[in-house]
């Protein structure tokens, strides 16, 4: 099995310059989740969307530089990577040789990762944040826990 | 009116710990120098219970209000999340949305005077933040993001310091709970009150804070019945202290003073730990009789021209791409808001017999394989290749398919032909560390370069 990361025809479009929003990655195999961020977070975000592993590490490389933020579903059905796993490879806490061939030689971001879970009771805000996580955050997301997590996130790296 | 500090604590205790510590952040970013707010940084940093507040805060949309007039962007914003203010759940996420819209980080490459107005706002610098994008666009026409902030900051600011004025100068008004308790408080009757709450929390079952006052006059009740003995004393000249002299207070309906003196039992050497639930009884009754004025953003809200909500719902060609194989392979970047997927690919770029039924094969996972937990998983992959990793029997399926593949010769060959294996998880298993189902296994050719 024979893959080049990213594979000809499978490259993104060129960047765009965009409306000015700060420009989100929300990564979710849910359309409703995805199209009720999108009205939620209108209003400041601007929300790139990936419905999958394979997907979210094509648009982190052509955008990475440009996210204020990644969302990541925890669970991530249908994907090899779920958002757990995704979180550890963004902080550069997986070795290379332990990852899918699409999941290689990520560029590492420095911009907050929020993780999304419909049901919060089923983790641990400390655990995740062990893997490198940021936040947690229910579903469906709305602008006003979105930009609370990144403000504590702010504020943290202020101190 | 509350301290952030205070309010911190006692969401804290009710379990809310994150938005408590974001309160304490925007205190200390708003004052350093803040002995209280560092002392409780630290206890949290050091995973320790922050104390019990000094006083019980009364936590409703008037000390929102009050925070967004003083500049508190952010201890506002956590409140409202953390959302202990019952019956007001619509106006708490109107104001919830505004806030999260005014402190949005700025995007990844925005002028640094941009940057320095998401500062000011965070460290409760509201009006320099202000003064800072006003500066800004006198200089040029500002983004819609940026322009719809400064409308925001001007009618939180200062628009509403103008109604904050008118406000005051309205006569305040009591409300219907109030008007039906305060003939009872009249005749220094609580149990009378208590009545008085009980019928009107019958004809108005809907209301949360009668109910609320209902359950604290009935504790208050029987708090008085408990030390009823000292009415019988008699001619005895003894001197009555601590919870028997509360109880005094409420004998007389004296609301103020059995407040005070429960205040004092409840945060004084030695604690008594009734007080402080005898205190948040006495505060309810007092807050539910204090004349109020409705908290009303009366002014025209800033607008949304350039934010129209352009969601629509997904065409059939959008959902039968969104469905399709090749969907779920890497594709195009899409933009929540576009009309559609920014670049539909040609199809002779992506994998064509993806799932054919020539390409593929099926296999059953057996359904009492064990379910693998994540920490297996995890320790899996720290230390061995993925394709190693096994996954609830995800890779014992996927390598059985491929051994009984016969994939032939491919169907499209170029100079370059890359081969591409794809997997895609049918059936219930939701998590794929619990996989259950139907593992399909396909070849797939793609046309390099």
């Amino acid at each position: 099995m024979s893959i080049r990361p990213p594979a000809p025809g499978w490259t993104v479009p060129p960047k765009q310059a965009g409306d000015g929003r700060a420009l989100v990655l929300y990564v979710d195999v849910d359309d409703q989740s995805h199209e009720l961020a999108g009205q939620r977070l209108r209003h400041a975000y601007r929300l790139l969307r990936a419905g999958g592993d394979r997907e979210a590490c094509e648009l982190l490389r052509t955008y990475g530089d440009d996210l204020v933020a990644v969302l990541l579903d925890v669970d991530l059905p249908g994907s090899v990577l779920d958002g757990i796993l995704l979180t550890r490879i963004l902080r550069g806490k997986v070795p290379s040789a332990a990852l899918p061939p699409f999941a290689r030689q990520m560029p590492s971001i420095n911009v907050p990762i929020l993780l999304v879970t419909g049901d919060l009771g089923r983790y641990s805000e400390v655990e995740l944040r062990k893997y490198g996580g940021d936040g947690l955050l229910p579903k469906p997301v709305d602008i006003a826990h979105v930009t609370l997590a990144l403000t504590d996130w702010h504020l943290r790296r202020q101190r | 009116m509350s301290t952030p500090i205070d309010v911190a604590r006692a969401l804290h205790a009710q379990g809310q710990s994150f938005e408590a510590e974001v309160i304490v952040l925007g205190a200390l970013a708003r004052d350093p120098s803040d002995t209280d707010a560092r002392s409780a940084s630290m206890a949290i940093r050091r995973g320790q219970r922050l104390g019990a507040p000094a006083t019980v805060p009364a936590i409703d949309l008037r000390l929102v209000d009050r925070w967004i007039r003083a500049g508190m962007l952010v201890e506002a914003l956590a409140l409202l999340v953390a959302n202990p203010i019952q019956g007001e759940e619509h106006r708490v996420q109107e104001w919830a949305d505004l806030l999260g819209e005014l402190l949005a980080p700025v995007p990844a490459h925005a002028e640094p005077v941009f940057v320095e107005m998401h500062r000011q706002l965070l460290r409760g610098a509201g009006t320099v933040a202000m003064a800072v994008l006003e500066d800004r666009a006198a200089e040029g026409p500002l983004p819609p993001w940026a322009s719809r902030r400064l409308a925001l900051l001007r009618w939180m600011l200062l628009d509403n310091a103008q109604a904050q004025v008118l406000e005051e100068e309205k006569t305040l008004a009591t409300s219907p709970l109030a008007r039906a308790l305060q003939p009872a408080l009249s005749q220094r009757s609580l149990t009378a009150a208590r009545d008085a709450a009980g019928t009107f929390v019958q004809q108005n079952p809907t209301d949360d804070e009668a109910a609320e006052v209902l359950m604290a006059l009935e504790a208050l009740v029987d708090e008085m019945a408990a030390h009823d003995h000292i009415g019988l004393m008699g001619g005895q000249t003894v001197p009555v202290m601590g919870r028997p002299a509360a109880a005094m207070q409420l004998q007389m309906a004296s609301l103020e003073g059995a407040a005070a003196l429960y205040r004092k039992l409840a945060s004084g050497q030695v604690k008594i730990p009734e007080a402080r639930g005898l205190l948040m009884s006495v505060e309810t009754v007092l807050r539910a009789l204090e004349p109020r004025v409705e908290p009303e953003r009366t002014f025209k809200r800033p607008s949304e021209e350039g934010f129209e909500d352009t969601t629509k719902p997904a065409s059939q060609e959008l959902r039968r791409l969104a469905a399709s194989p090749v969907a779920q392979g890497p594709r195009t970047g899409t933009f929540e808001d576009d009309e559609g997927p920014t670049r539909v690919a040609r199809r002779g770029e992506l994998p064509l017999d993806a799932f054919d039924d020539s390409q593929t094969r099926e296999v059953f996972i057996p359904d009492d394989l064990p379910p693998i937990d994540p920490p297996t998983v995890e320790r899996a992959l720290d230390g061995d290749p993925f394709m190693d990793t096994e996954r609830g029997g995800f890779d014992d399926a996927v390598r059985e398919a491929r051994a009984e593949l016969d994939m032939g010769e491919p169907t499209e060959v170029s100079s370059e032909p890359l081969e591409e294996e794809m997997t895609r998880v049918d059936g219930g298993g939701a998590s794929k560390n619990q996989v259950r189902g139907q593992v399909v296994i396909a070849r797939v050719i793609k046309v390099g370069g």
